[in-house]
């Protein structure tokens, strides 16, 4: 990724955040300095997650909401339900539109205006890994076949921003679609105001889990000054039946088989770690 | 020292000596920021909690190469204004044709610099002409509210000293609130977290003998 | 009659929401809650919710845009696809281009600009959740993220909305007052001097109307000021002592 500005934090020490990759060096010297220690800037194992917390229902406008934090990394998810009608070719099925939204709120770094090639691929990370993984049974948000069906819109927006977003907005996406009700149905109108008993029909929950490779060094859950010396990341999407979904890699680097292999064995012990905070 | 919390617009005094961001409707003094306010006998003083750092000439600053122009190098220096190094005020006389300015100072390269002047054009010109002025090239950049490194140093200078003789790791603490640390790695990290701790509790009293305290058992502070 | 309006808004002198007349809704406000913002706030009230951050004085990009002789402040109203019933579509459309410009001018009265000539102060405000008079809440909470940022001002700025519902002149209403009153007149203010500096309506009221609307409306704005006065003085306690 590419800052035009470094990021100034209050009330809190900041390591430098420089402009594109012009200070990399005296950086990334410190953080592979660390790592061939053993150690991580924020004091973590390789292979740990910062402290993670969801907080489910915190936008009542919304169908289902959740907000996730992974250390400073905070992000928001909304569900808002629509009647549309569904693709000529799956009359029977309703359909999930996942849209991510790296907002100026959450780091100097992301302008206002049209989504840049990182929000637009985060978007899509997230999406593919809940489309492919089946978060929703798309059947069961059929109301009439060939006329109408459910459109699922799930929005995340970013409020701060301290690496591995994709991981935050996933869990946040699953979170918000199980916190979500049916809106009330009345003669094909919707009363928002009224939410039913009735939740999503959930199929799977997929979450994704992203690790990234700094020299030879491998850690799970990069954070911003991590992320921003990385030399490449690799995202996996893993369903609660252990098989993946969804893979990412990022960044100019490489991985070695050996490596991808070893991480996906990781990754699903990781995936079942943030699974038990959706309670499942 | 007593101090309270003054926000924007509120009076302060009639006919009183103020210092800092304040402003005047006839004889009636008015804060222009959120920050707090000390009375001193002859004068009170407005101290910001917060807001960027705006060059002064005399300060020594950490800046680094952002770009390089023709007779010039560009710094960052952590403000809404950039920093100009002119081929003038580099350590020795440069014979600008046959020497290329990428070469002597590459970009990316960090310094503990001076700032010569700062005028209308609102641009800090800098300079190296200085004994005091360093090229870092190793070691851990962080950054605070510049606002607060009055408190990084403490009065007379005993909250550095006390930290860097407890922490045995060099250290810079710069006007536009930019700290070079550098030393072993462990000790380094472990600062990082003692000046965090400093920062947030900025405002409280009696912080350098609470700091020491911490140092000395070695805790992590919360 | 419009689809959805309830038979009557005000039972009994008391509102669908149970307040009185001159009532206001529940306010909660924090400064300093983004890491990442020079400045920032977040702003429930009653159904709104609201973040806001502040990023500058910072340097403008391009560089051709910035004002020789003082700052130029860039404000961006947004709403959260979720924030209302249904679904709004992302990206700006005429309404929120459109407030952000009138709280941006309101806004603009009381910061000293010409402290930071050349320089840009970003302030964005993003609606999480709303339920009506949300430029008001924006503009309380953004003068409240200015603050926080250090931005030297005269004053901070208060808002509050007042309107007609059901034939009576009512404080500070709420989604559905908003869409099935009769007036709707958001007052933005500088408390300190009384100026006011933003006014908008849109409905139908008399003079009288008008006139008892307007005040309300102030004395609204003038009790969100003693709020925001007092979640700035509680955010570093009462009292201040340092060795300094």
């Amino acid at each position: 990724m590419s800052y035009r500005r470094k990021l100034c934090m209050r009330d809190m020490v900041n390591v430098m955040k420089p402009k594109d990759e012009i200070l990399a060096n005296l950086k990334r010297n410190f953080i592979l300095d660390i790592l061939k220690k053993g150690k991580r800037v924020d004091g973590r194992k390789f292979y740990e997650y910062r402290s993670i917390e969801v907080q489910q229902g915190v936008i009542k406008k919304a169908e289902g909401s959740a907000l996730v934090k992974i250390g400073e990394t905070e992000v928001l998810a909304g569900v808002k339900l629509s009647i549309g009608s569904p693709y000529p070719d799956t009359p029977n099925e309703g359909a999930l539109i996942i849209n991510t939204e790296l907002i100026p709120l959450a780091s100097v770094a992301f302008e206002p205006g049209p989504p840049d090639e990182n929000s637009i691929e985060l978007s899509r990370v997230v999406d593919r890994a809940l489309r492919e993984g089946e978060v929703l049974d798309l059947e069961g948000l059929c109301i009439t076949e060939g006329e109408k069906v459910w459109l699922v819109y799930v929005d995340i927006y970013t409020l701060n921003y301290d690496g591995n977003l994709i991981d935050a907005c996933c869990l946040a996406a699953v979170s918000a679609l199980m916190d979500a009700r049916f809106p009330k149905l009345e003669d094909d109108k919707i009363i928002y105001e009224e939410k039913t008993s009735k939740r999503l029909p959930i199929k799977n929950y997929p979450l994704e889990v992203t690790y990234a490779k700094i020299g030879e060094h491998i850690v799970l859950d990069p954070c911003y000054e991590e992320e921003e010396i990385m030399d490449a990341r690799i995202t996996f999407g893993i369903k609660q039946d252990d098989t993946i979904c969804a893979i990412q890699k990022g960044g100019r680097g490489s991985f070695k088989p050996d490596e991808i292999l070893n991480l996906y064995e990781d990754a699903v012990e990781k995936a079942k770690f943030l699974r038990s905070f959706l309670n499942i | 020292m007593e101090r309270k919390v003054i926000i924007p617009g509120e009076f302060i005094g009639k006919n009183v000596k103020v210092q800092g961001l304040f402003y005047r409707i006839n004889n009636s003094y008015y804060s222009s920021i959120y920050g707090l306010l000390e009375e001193n006998q002859n004068y009170k003083k407005i101290i910001p909690l917060a807001g960027k750092y705006i060059p002064k000439p005399g300060d020594l600053i950490i800046g680094y190469v952002k770009d390089i122009e023709f007779s010039n190098w560009i710094f960052d220096i952590n403000s809404p204004y950039i920093g100009i190094l002119p081929v003038e005020e580099f350590l020795r006389p440069i014979d600008l044709p046959k020497e290329d300015l990428r070469k002597l100072l590459p970009l990316g390269t960090v310094a503990y610099i001076l700032v010569k002047e700062f005028g209308r054009e609102r641009k800090a010109v800098l300079s190296l002409k200085d004994k005091r002025v360093k090229i870092l090239k190793k070691g851990r950049l962080i950054e605070i509210p510049p606002v607060k490194v009055p408190r990084i140093i403490g009065r007379k200078s005993s909250m550095i000293k006390m930290l860097k003789e407890k922490l045995k790791i060099s250290i810079i603490v710069a006007q536009n609130g930019r700290i070079w640390l550098n030393g072993n790695v462990d000790d380094v990290l472990y600062a990082e977290k003692i000046i965090e701790y400093i920062v947030k509790n900025a405002h409280t009293s009696g912080l350098t003998d609470r700091v020491k305290e911490i140092i000395e058992k070695r805790e992590i502070p919360k | 009659m419009k689809i959805g309006k309830p038979e009557r808004m005000i039972i009994n002198g008391k509102r669908l929401d149970g307040r009185g007349l001159y009532d206001l809704r529940p306010i909660k406000m924090r400064v300093g809650v983004l890491k990442n913002a020079d400045g920032s706030s977040y702003l429930e009230w009653g159904g709104n919710k609201i973040l806001c951050a502040v990023h500058g004085p910072r340097e403008l990009h391009p560089k051709h845009l910035a004002k020789p002789d003082k700052a130029m402040l860039r404000c961006i109203y947004s709403m959260a696809t979720f924030s209302v019933k249904e679904r709004k579509k992302p990206g700006p459309d005429r309404r929120s281009i459109e407030l952000s410009k009138v709280i941006r001018e309101a806004l603009e009265n009381v910061i000293f600009l010409h402290l930071f000539p050349q320089t840009v102060i970003d302030v964005y405000i993003k609606v999480l959740q709303s339920d009506g008079g949300t430029r008001c809440a924006s503009i309380v909470a953004a003068s409240l993220a200015l603050a926080d940022a250090g931005i030297p001002m005269k004053d901070l700025v208060s808002a509050c909305a007042a309107g007609k519902v059901d034939g009576e002149i009512v404080l500070d209403l709420f989604e559905i007052e908003d869409n099935y009153g009769e007036a709707d007149l958001p007052v933005a203010i500088v408390p300190k001097t009384g100026e006011i500096v933003l006014l908008q309506m849109d409905g139908n009221l008399t003079k009288d109307e008008f006139k008892k609307a307007l005040d309300l409306a102030i004395s609204g704005a003038m009790k969100v000021y003693e709020l925001q006065k007092k979640t700035l003085y509680e955010r570093y306690g009462e009292r201040y002592e340092t060795e300094r």
